[in-house]
């Protein structure tokens, strides 16, 4: 009894089909999963070992090497603020134990209706932005508590059916952030 | 003098279009550098001087000769657009904002190392700019830039994106590899090198996102051109980032040996109002820190590399006198515990084991040998571990205490970090 | 000798081969360099870091696992700079080990204990709480993980991954956090997981079988064969003071096991230990009583001499039995009992089997051994599913696709584990043996064809070095002159000189043959003549009895006879005088007239023959359980008893003078045998009686 839908099993093989090897798209397939699921779970996992001809322990051992791939149910909402070194010099500490304080939950854990999740996470890569939060797709640059707290507002009331557009507060600019000729 | 080569056209209101690109010069190399011999191609590179933008700064083009000329097995491109490591975030910029810089660049690359194929493997986190190049691959095929007889030019290239799921893979590129072909993230063994055996087995070049960037560049004007800049071994123009204590962080273009100080001052606007330089990460957070006192040399590989440091992926992260150098190397340490894949020993073990000296320093103030013993345990993975992650672990701790020792004391003394006692975090 | 590399290890000159891996080349010298990740027969990793050595003129220390030697090098492998290093290594690998060496089944054999009081440090300086994890988790049904011993070489995922591709078990997770796991519903039971065990250089992984077996240095060890199957793969028995057998391991031998064992082997020794015959008994009032040696001899010798020479005695020897049991079993029966119809048990359960040999001598292949697998290009097996019928030799098949990229093409009835690797799956109705390899034939003869056949075809008609594997699955080889001239066809297609190895069901079948167990032929293949000439086959035997036309039965060994139909078994046991001579009474439907208590091959010396010819010995690892005895003693005394003298009064002895008997086993020299055995001649085992018709 296959655990993955039609639809993720046929996304799975069109994925396959673009490689050389077909296990070039386990990091692909293993993301159809997770959105289908919200999480990659077991059972997913032995029908991805199926689709691309490898076994369930092999899998495993690919999802649970990267840390983009969940295993464990998550919030609806996962606030990731970097902890790295520049978002620490640039006060990422403040807005972790913030969101400690305002969600009531240490980093990891996940609010008892469900609604966030809140992690530290290492380097995002936009240390330029410091601090960063990544919540969804979508990057928070030079994040300020007053602004943490206008975005926790924003989606604490969403209803919980509704998939919200994340506020757009400090989008990226298209253009660099200096390098004014001097 | 900045913004000459790969950030040259950033000025340009929504370049990352195809139109706007291409009329503004944009794909103008391909007409040039498709109908030269690919040997042509590399000697070109090679002349220029360029060197990998990723961290490791080697020759780009002689990295290109290597692959075997003989083999019957297809050939690959790969772009590392896994921007991770701590200090670095040029490449994000590089993909969003002129996302056809690159491809120009990799379809030249294509051609010169007689590859068919390329993949642009992209972390994860970065759904903006998977979307953006995304797009642009696109319109590349629509408009006849990519696929099959670019331009007319007989040149075939395919190009992919690849999206990455959360691990810093560095620059250490076969682990890159493995992650493409669906597996761990490990490094792999070598020999063989990838440019012999490497994606599926296969002839590989690896190559950092702004590595690519410049090639267009220097396919339209030459190796003299491109050697204007920099110095006889660091030839060129690097996008610096700057981040930390400073008034405006962000990418700067500039060309290579342009003093330290100025970055900092000019273009970074300064040490962040009220307060005076500690020391700098010069090159992401793989490389050794500098106290102040070493920050005035100029900013290429050679001048740093005198300093101590070393220009690395060219991530300067900066720091005033209120940082604690016993949380700095906690925090980087952290983060390479994290990273680790955990395939050989010393790094697996020992990034712990470092962590949780340092944390216990941080928090409760340890004991005063354990300072020796950081110490004993960074020469003990020196040099020792499987893959560069591991042995550059250790830059934050050697450098920190060589430079801060009496700050690990005062830490024993006082029972922990008074300033993250003051801060409450 | 130009082609040799000359290096300095230590100090040390030594030539050796180019692309030896300097650690490799160090105990070419008898250096030792500690290893945890390394395996000879494992593709080097160079992880656990635990072999860095300096190489003069490199900045940094080498890992010497993945590091070949190099003309001039000068290597050190004991200065104070790759000393510090292993000691740091060590402390690594320490810091989170839970130190429960007194409780730990791999104390006392464990690389990390050894290596840790030879180059390790004395005390931990790691101050914090270790790493903890549940433990031990049963990941499949022989084995158990102890997270927290493991030290992450990984020899048990490279194990799945590159040998028995089973890749049951997986890393999951990453760096510190690391572990070694299986999914929910997916557990580690390949056949082959027990080699883990051996692989495994600490106490990560132990034997779910043999947990808490005992202390290492209480253990003993003696040289085996397995009895599993006709591999005859080299195992050491483990075994407490000689009393009784804990363990089973491996014992490389390239010629059968290539250092392998599958856990049908490893893990089935309990018969050894359980429910053994202690007494010989004799059958009084309807009860079974224990009786002296004497008693019991004296009786079974004049049941067998009320039938002897009369043409009412039916034999069935088991092909577990050493040929010196066999032989005198056979020298009874013959010589002494005057009785024709003797055959081993497994005929009774397979009756084609004994055929194999003659086919295949007939279709004009080459005889061949198990080690001609790994000069092959191009494979074929027919009638086998070798990852039931031989295991071990899946193993050397599946070498030969991994390694070296060989092909396969694979004739069964169904799709075997092995036809995952080919596209060349010829599958065929049960029964149409000889004509889906006739068909195979004439394809190969006319260079192609249509459909898998034809493909098939095309992969063989290249020169390419190929080996033929048979298997006793063979049905139609009850009808023996069709498929013989199909595989004669597809012999001769083939082209000259193709080996062809056979696959028998028992460990020592071939023996059984090679010694005359079988209706019609003499021990060496010798036609019986005379009132030997026409005995009855192994069914043909139970059916007499059942029908009342034997009237007595001396059954050697109860397997695998109880693996034939039970209701036949049953019926033709309690219709006569029944002499059961054997190890357990376990599972012995009907209780026998007498008991002759027989010793199993853990406490005997002798010989097995393996599927491909070889002759091993086996030596005595146990005492006997109570009175019980090797075979060829008790039927040299039940010889006795008839007025026969037996004259071998060792197994020696009884060797010698099968080398007589036997042309095959002529040349072989008892003290060339040693541990490792030796080929037998070229000559072949009969067929059986009547086949040829």
């Amino acid at each position: 009894m296959a655990h993955l839908t039609a639809e993720s099993r046929q996304r799975i093989n069109d994925i396959a089909a673009r490689y050389p090897e077909k296990r070039s798209a386990l990091l692909p397939a293993l993301y159809v999963a997770q959105e289908q699921d919200g999480i990659v779970t077991d059972e997913a996992i032995i029908d991805i070992a199926e689709l691309l001809e490898a076994t369930p322990a092999y899998v495993k051992g690919v999802a649970s090497f990267y840390t983009m791939y969940y295993r464990y149910s998550v919030g609806k909402y996962i606030l990731q603020v970097c902890g790295t070194l520049s978002c620490e010099l640039c006060g990422s500490g403040q807005l972790v134990n913030h969101l400690e304080e305002r969600l009531g939950i240490k980093e990891g854990e996940t609010t008892p209706d469900g609604r966030f999740t809140f992690e530290t996470v290492e380097c995002l890569g936009a240390c330029g932005g410091a601090p960063v939060m990544l919540l969804g797709d979508k990057y928070y640059e030079k994040l300020t508590i007053k602004q943490l707290d206008a975005i926790i507002d924003d989606l604490r009331f969403k209803p919980a059916s509704d998939h919200p557009e994340p506020p757009q507060l400090v989008p990226f600019e298209d253009k660099p952030a200096g390098a004014k000729s001097t | 003098m900045a913004n000459e080569i790969v950030f040259s056209r950033n000025h340009i209101d929504n370049v990352k279009d195809l139109d706007v690109y291409v009329g503004n010069g944009g794909y103008s190399s391909l007409q040039k550098g498709l109908t030269m011999a690919p040997d042509e191609l590399i000697e070109l590179v090679k002349a220029s001087g360029l060197r990998g933008r990723g961290g490791a700064g080697f020759p780009t083009g002689m990295k290109w000769s290597f692959v075997p000329k003989d083999t019957s097995k297809p050939h690959y491109l790969v772009c590392n657009a896994d921007e991770s490591e701590p200090g670095t975030f040029k490449d994000r910029q590089l993909m969003e904002v002129n996302p056809h810089q690159l491809l120009e660049g990799m379809i030249l690359a294509c051609h010169a190392i007689g590859a068919k194929t390329g993949f642009i493997y992209i972390r994860g986190e970065f759904v903006g700019p998977i979307q953006i190049v995304s797009r642009a691959i696109e319109q590349a095929y629509a408009r006849g830039y990519l696929g099959k007889n670019i331009q007319g030019t007989g040149v075939d290239v395919d190009l992919a994106v690849h999206p990455g799921a959360g691990a810093y893979i560095w620059g250490e590129e076969s682990a890159l590899l493995n992650s493409l072909e669906g597996q761990r993230g490990l490094p792999r063994l070598k020999p063989p090198f990838p440019a012999v055996s490497g994606l599926y087995a296969s002839p590989t070049i690896i190559n950092n996102v702004e590595t690519l960037a410049n090639i267009s560049h220097i396919v339209n004007n030459g190796a003299d051109w491109f050697k204007q800049w920099g110095t006889e071994r660091s030839a060129g123009t690097k996008v610096v980032s700057i981040s930390g204590h400073v008034n405006r962080p962000g990418n700067y273009e500039v060309p290579l040996a342009t003093p330290m100080m100025t970055l900092i001052n000019e273009f970074a606007g300064g040490v962040r109002d009220g307060h005076k330089l500690k020391a700098v990460i010069p090159g992401g957070s793989s490389v050794p820190i500098l106290p102040a006192e070493k920050c005035d040399i100029n900013y290429d590989y050679e001048s740093i590399q005198a300093a101590g440091s070393m220009l690395g992926s060219a991530g300067m992260i900066v720091m005033d006198e209120t940082t604690c150098m016993v949380g700095v190397a906690r925090n980087l340490v952290h983060f390479y515990r994290h990273e680790s894949c955990g395939k050989c020993t010393p790094c697996r073990e020992g990034t712990d084991w470092m962590f949780k000296i340092l944390n216990e320093l941080e928090l409760t103030g340890g004991q005063m040998d354990d300072i020796d013993l950081l110490l004993d345990i960074t020469d003990n993975m020196d040099g020792k571990c499987f893959c560069p992650l591991g042995d550059t672990s250790i830059m934050s701790v050697v450098s920190g205490i060589e430079h801060w020792r009496h700050e690990f004391e005062e830490h024993v003394r006082n029972g922990g970090c008074q300033q993250r006692a003051q801060n409450g975090h | 000798m130009s082609d040799l590399v000359t290096l300095t290890i230590d100090g040390q000159q030594i030539q050796t081969a180019p692309n030896t891996l300097l650690v490799e080349a160090a105990a070419q010298l008898g250096i030792l360099v500690p290893v945890y990740c390394y395996h000879p027969k494992l593709a080097p990793i160079g992880a656990c870091r635990m072999c860095l050595v300096e190489i003069e003129g490199m900045p940094k220390l080498t890992p010497s696992c993945t590091t070949p030697v190099k003309e001039g090098m000068v290597v050190h492998t004991q200065n104070a700079r790759v000393e510090k290093a292993r000691r740091g290594m060590l402390e690594f690998l320490l810091i989170h080990h839970p130190l429960d060496c007194p409780v730990c089944d791999k104390g006392g054999e464990c690389p990390l204990q050894d290596y840790t009081y030879e180059f390790g440090p004395r005390k931990t300086r790691f101050r914090y709480p270790k790493r903890h994890w549940d433990k031990p988790l049963q990941i499949g049904k022989n084995i158990l993980l102890d997270r927290e011993r493991c030290i992450m070489c990984l020899r048990c995922v490279r194990f799945c991954e590159e040998i028995s591709d089973h890749q049951q078990i997986g890393v999951f997770e990453r760096g510190h956090s690391q572990c070694i796991g299986t999914v929910p519903g997916h557990s580690f039971d390949s056949q082959f997981s027990g080699n883990t065990i051996e692989l495994c250089p600490v106490g990560a992984l132990t034997g779910a079988p043999t947990r808490f077996f005992g202390r290492t240095w209480e253990i003993q060890h003696t040289p085996s064969i397995c009895t599993g199957c006709a591999a005859g793969c080299n195992i050491r028995i483990d075994h407490r003071q000689q009393r009784d057998v804990v363990r089973l391991w491996s014992r490389e031998n390239k010629h059968t096991d290539d250092g392998w064992l599958c856990d049908r082997g490893r893990f089935g020794y309990e018969f050894v230990n359980q429910d053994r015959l202690k007494d010989f008994k004799i059958l009084q009032d309807g009860q079974l009583v224990d009786a002296t040696t004497q008693q019991a001899t004296v009786k079974a010798a004049s049941i067998l001499s009320k039938h002897a020479n009369s043409g009412s005695l039916g034999v069935l020897a088991s092909p577990i039995l050493t040929n010196e049991e066999l032989y005198a079993v056979e020298w009874l029966t013959r010589s002494v009992l005057q009785t024709s119809s003797i055959d081993h048990t497994a005929s009774a359960v397979n009756p084609q089997a004994v055929q194999l040999h003659s086919v295949v001598r007939e279709a004009g292949f080459r005889s061949g051994v198990l080690t001609d697998i790994d000069e092959a290009a191009q494979i074929v097996t027919i009638g086998v599913d070798l990852s039931n019928d031989q295991p071990i030799t899946e193993l050397r098949v599946k070498k030969a696709l991994f390694q070296r990229k060989a092909q396969l093409v694979s004739l069964y009835p169904e799709t075997i584990e092995l036809g995952r690797y080919t596209e060349h799956n010829l599958i065929y109705e049960p029964g149409q043996e000889a004509s889906v390899v006739a068909s195979l034939a004439a394809a190969v003869r006319s260079g192609g064809g249509e459909g898998v056949v034809g493909q098939a075809a095309r992969l063989l008609s290249s020169e390419a070095p190929k080996a033929v594997i048979v298997g006793w699955k063979l049905q139609g080889l009850s009808d023996f002159s069709a498929l013989a001239k199909a595989l004669g066809e597809l012999a001769s297609a083939l082209g000259p000189d193709v080996p062809c190895i056979t696959i028998y069901p028992n460990c020592n079948t071939r023996g059984a043959l090679d010694l005359g167990i079988t209706p019609g032929w003499l021990p060496g293949g010798v036609a019986a003549t005379g009132s030997s000439e026409s005995g009855m086959t192994g069914i043909q035997i139970l059916e007499a009895a059942r029908d009342g036309r034997l009237k007595a039965l001396w059954v050697v060994g109860a397997e695998p006879l109880l693996e034939a139909d039970p209701e036949l078994v049953k019926a033709a046991l309690a219709n006569v005088e029944f002499i059961y001579q054997g190890w357990s009474l376990r599972d012995v439907p009907v209780d026998p007239d007498v008991v002759l208590a027989n010793v199993t091959f853990a406490e005997q010396a002798g010989t097995f023959t393996n599927t491909d010819g070889r002759v091993q010995r086996i030596y005595p690892a146990v005492k006997p359980h109570g009175r019980s005895r090797p075979g060829w003693q008790i039927v040299a005394d039940l010889g006795r008893a008839l007025g026969k003298t037996w004259e071998a009064t060792s197994d020696q002895e009884v060797f010698e003078q099968i080398r007589q008997a036997v042309p095959a086993y002529s040349q072989i020299k008892w003290s060339e045998v040693g541990t490792l055995g030796v080929q037998s001649g070229a000559s072949a085992p009969p067929a059986m009686a009547g086949a040829t018709g």
